[in-house]
């Protein structure tokens, strides 16, 4: 079987051979398509009232078929695969999945395809009533076809994201599983009505027209049910994309992605699940989108001085999050003092290992950020109209280097906590982290108040807002108009932060690196091993 | 066929398993004997590539097993003491979906699918839910499945725990037969009686040490362990446990249940001395009796009795 014969894989011929028996998907589809039928009666009802239908019958019935659809198969491949996995691991029938012959990756993609076998039923039933739209003139046929091409892709991302579990048998019971489920499933009933109330109004804006549009189909439906779907664009250096074509190839980027953690993940618990260059891929990827949007608004009249901020905060929210999924664990990085250390040059080892503590891939994605933005942003505007002032690159360069300062000192906080406290350390950086964050902005704003709530910046206000990459970068955009807050007091905080953590860090590598040479020289093992010998830190 | 050098395995603070290096050759039967956390779990599974050690080589076939795991796949059959199936699948369809995950084409996989369920006797079952299916069928299915892709070694962490008495017996047939059949085995135990009489070579764990390896002839002979004697006689046993101590090639006389049992640590062609100048002592002997050690006096004597 090779990699690519999904239909083929062991996982998805035993799923569907399950659920065909289990569920009975001809009765269900039965069942499903009689709904389908009733949705119609009730829109044909209230089309027949004086008032009648906002919008043409057959553009409201293609649309409640389509938006039933996407949150039933998103909905479906997401549990499904959750359930799958939390149930595999919990039973520790993936300890027996793991040594067959298929590789981590077709076990994955067997689990992702797999489990929404009735989501695809589902889908299937829809499509005669979708021409049935298309003759009454709901919308072009490509817009269709484009549409269902999005609902593939979008159940298969959904299918991704539950394949995201914990791989080791968990210490709790499974029931904490269910109730973060709950949890996620009452956030989204209470915030997915405000979010399509506002949906409109968010999608004039680039920067969530660029998110809705690409991981979600709102962008699609919304502009479907005004008219015209191609009008849901996704803005990127005066492109405008149109997100029926752009959402299926971002979220089959994101499913591989998340494919490919989860499969490193299978291989080997100690491993991260992102591979640094894969950290570094990612970042580039964000950053590049950024940098086109920003592109975009500059086009649009936004100053570059001004569309940097969001820029930032768009790199900064990447670099935290590949900085969680690229961070070694403690036990990761005691592995590698174990058994890697010295055994391969120090530097690559840092750039491109799994284990060794990752500061190097913190600069590393520092840098990229700053890159990115000089060269898809900066660059295209000098090209554009003429050289950029040196006014404008003071004020450009300030938030890029603030910004990569404030990403590697948080991580370095990250990674420091991490190694030293192990799992609570994880828990105690997210913790500093947040505090960090949301802390000195809610202290400024006090600070603020007790001075008749000036907001000319300056003085303890912007020193406290300074300190917090929310507070510098969101208070930034917000007053834009006035002086804006130094980067100053986000320098001096990172490399505060940085120091600190630095240092930590060290001494427990210092002290676990002592430990371990000499368990070494118990086991009389010789410590030295090819390779040029990597000094302690 | 199985070779482990300056295995360690650290969970946390706790060390499962300390500096273990052993060889099991092709075609033997090796029996990890040691209490309930002595490491002989953490070591199946480091074998079955699902653990990663903290430090050591482990090669199956000379295939690294850290390196390429997918490549030992292939050559391991593994059975936890946790066999958990899917409950919603019949027996049949269970072997087949682990047959496909093996890569076995479809007409060898129907003919191994009804082999492995005749060696395991559930061929009546084949087409039974596998929740329907009691602990011991259960069991059955599971060894069945790590057959199912005739793996060159199998690793066994307590697969008969759970049986009924006769079932242990006919587990211990099956494992009879694949020896015959040539095939490596790693089984662990901490029921002693379970590995006696099939297990060509043992290794003693204990806190994550391994104490002794080998075949039991080795061990023995290692010990310089000569052999038991259980003698009884008519009158006082302490009179006896006195004499004896006293006697050259005599340790460790003691009374047990009324009978005198010592370990003697000489040739065997000498004990019809002994046997003479007791009975030239006065002593009425009632039966005399020479007992070779076997697995569990082996433990005992080896082992401190401590779990890690």
């Amino acid at each position: 079987m090779s990699g690519w014969d999904f239909w083929n894989n062991p996982l998805v011929v035993t799923a569907m051979r399950l659920k065909y028996r289990k569920g009975s998907p001809g009765l269900t589809s039965s069942a499903y398509a009689v709904a389908l039928l009733g949705i119609g009666g009730v829109l044909h009802y209230f089309e027949l009232q004086p008032s009648g239908l906002p919008i043409p019958f057959g553009r409201a019935y293609l649309l409640a078929i389509l938006a039933l659809q996407f949150a039933l198969s998103g909905g479906m491949a997401l549990f499904g695969v959750s359930s799958s996995i939390t149930a595999e691991v919990a039973n520790r029938t993936l300890d027996f999945q793991r040594i067959v012959s298929l590789s981590p990756r077709q076990i994955m993609l067997g689990k992702m395809l797999g489990e929404p076998a009735l989501g695809y039923f589902f889908a299937l039933t829809t499509i005669p009533f979708a021409v049935i739209c298309w003759f009454l003139g709901a919308a072009p046929g490509p817009v269709i076809v484009l549409l269902y091409v999005n609902l593939a892709t979008f159940t298969v991302m959904a299918a991704s994201c539950g394949l995201m579990h914990t791989l080791v048998v968990p210490e709790n019971s499974p029931q904490k599983n269910k109730g973060s489920f709950a949890g996620l499933f009452i956030m989204a009933f209470f915030m997915l009505p405000s979010f399509l109330a506002n949906s409109g109004a968010m999608l004039g804006n680039p920067w969530p027209a660029v998110v809705i549009g690409t991981l979600t189909p709102v962008a699609s439906l919304v502009q479907l049910a005004q008219g015209n779907a191609w009008d849901a664009i996704v803005p990127l250096w005066g492109l405008e994309i149109p997100s029926l074509v752009a959402a299926p190839i971002v979220q089959l980027a994101i499913a591989a992605w998340i494919v490919a953690a989860m499969s490193r993940r299978l291989r080997n618990t100690l491993d991260p699940p992102l591979k640094r260059s894969r950290v570094y891929a990612a970042t580039l990827a964000v950053d590049l989108v950024a940098a086109g949007v920003c592109y975009a608004e500059y086009l649009g009249g936004t100053p570059l001085a001004e569309g940097v901020y969001r820029f930032c905060l768009a790199h900064l929210v990447a670099s935290l999050m590949m900085t969680l999924a690229g961070t070694p664990s403690r036990d990761a990085v005691s592995s590698w003092m174990w058994r890697r250390r010295g055994r391969v040059p120090a530097w690559p080892e840092r750039l491109w290992g799994d284990r060794s503590p990752a500061l190097a891939m913190y600069a590393v994605q520092a840098l990229i950020g700053v890159a990115v933005f000089l060269i898809a942003a900066w660059l295209p505007a000098s090209v554009n109209r003429g050289p950029l002032r040196p006014a404008d690159a003071a004020e450009i360069l300030p938030p890029l280097l603030a910004t990569g300062a404030f990403a590697v000192a948080l991580a370095t906080v990250f990674q420091a906590l991490v190694a030293v406290a192990s799992k609570s350390g994880r828990g105690l950086a997210v913790f500093l982290i947040a505090m960090i964050t949301i802390l000195p902005p809610i202290i400024a704003s006090v600070v603020n108040e007790m001075h008749g709530g000036r907001q000319d910046g300056g003085g303890a206000t912007d020193v406290l807002l300074g300190i917090s990459p929310a507070g510098y970068l969101l208070g930034n955009i917000s007053r834009w108009d006035g002086p804006t807050i130094s980067a100053a007091a986000p320098l001096v905080t990172s490399a505060v932060l940085f120091a600190l953590a630095a240092l930590a860090l060290n001494s427990w590598i210092v002290a676990n690196s002592r430990t371990i040479g000499g368990k070494l020289a118990a086991m009389s093992v010789n410590q030295a091993a090819p390779g040029k010998q990597e000094v302690p830190a | 066929m199985i070779a482990v050098e300056h295995l360690r395995m650290e969970y946390g603070d706790n060390v499962a398993v300390e500096n273990l290096s052993l060889e099991v050759p092709r075609g033997e039967v090796f029996g990890l004997i040691g209490p309930n956390g002595a490491g002989k779990t953490t070591l199946i599974r480091v074998l079955a590539t699902l653990l990663e050690p903290t430090y050591g080589d482990v090669r199956i076939d000379g295939i690294d097993v850290l390196a390429e795991p997918l490549r030992v796949h292939p050559l391991i059959g593994y059975m936890s003491d946790f066999f958990a199936l899917y409950e919603q699948m019949r027996t049949w369809e269970y072997l087949d979906h682990f047959a496909r995950c093996y890569g076995i084409e479809r007409k060898r996989r129907e003919r191994l699918i009804g082999e492995a369920l005749e060696l395991v006797s559930l061929e009546v079952r084949r087409d039974a839910v596998i929740n329907t299916l009691s602990r011991g069928m259960r069991q059955r299915l599971c060894f069945a499945k790590s057959l199912l892709h005739e793996p060159q070694v199998l690793l066994l962490d307590e697969p008969a725990s759970g049986l009924d008495p006769a079932g242990r017996v006919e587990f211990r047939e099956m494992l009879k037969q694949l020896h015959d059949m040539g095939r490596t085995i790693v089984i662990s135990s901490h029921i002693l009686t379970e590995m006696t009489g099939f297990c060509t070579s043992i290794g003693i764990l204990e806190q994550g040490r391994l104490l002794a390896a080998g075949s039991v002839g080795d061990i023995l002979a290692q010990l310089q362990s000569g052999m038991r004697l259980d003698v009884e006689i008519v009158g006082d046993p302490a009179a006896l446990v006195g004499w004896l101590e006293s006697q050259p090639h005599v340790e460790q006389p003691s009374v047990v249940r009324n009978r005198v049992r010592c370990r003697w640590d000489a040739p065997r062609d000498q004990l019809p001395a002994l046997h003479r100048a007791l009975v030239a002592a006065g002593f009425e002997v009632v039966s005399f009796a020479a007992l070779d050690d076997n697995l569990e006096d082996i433990y005992m004597r080896i082992s401190g009795h401590k779990t890690s």
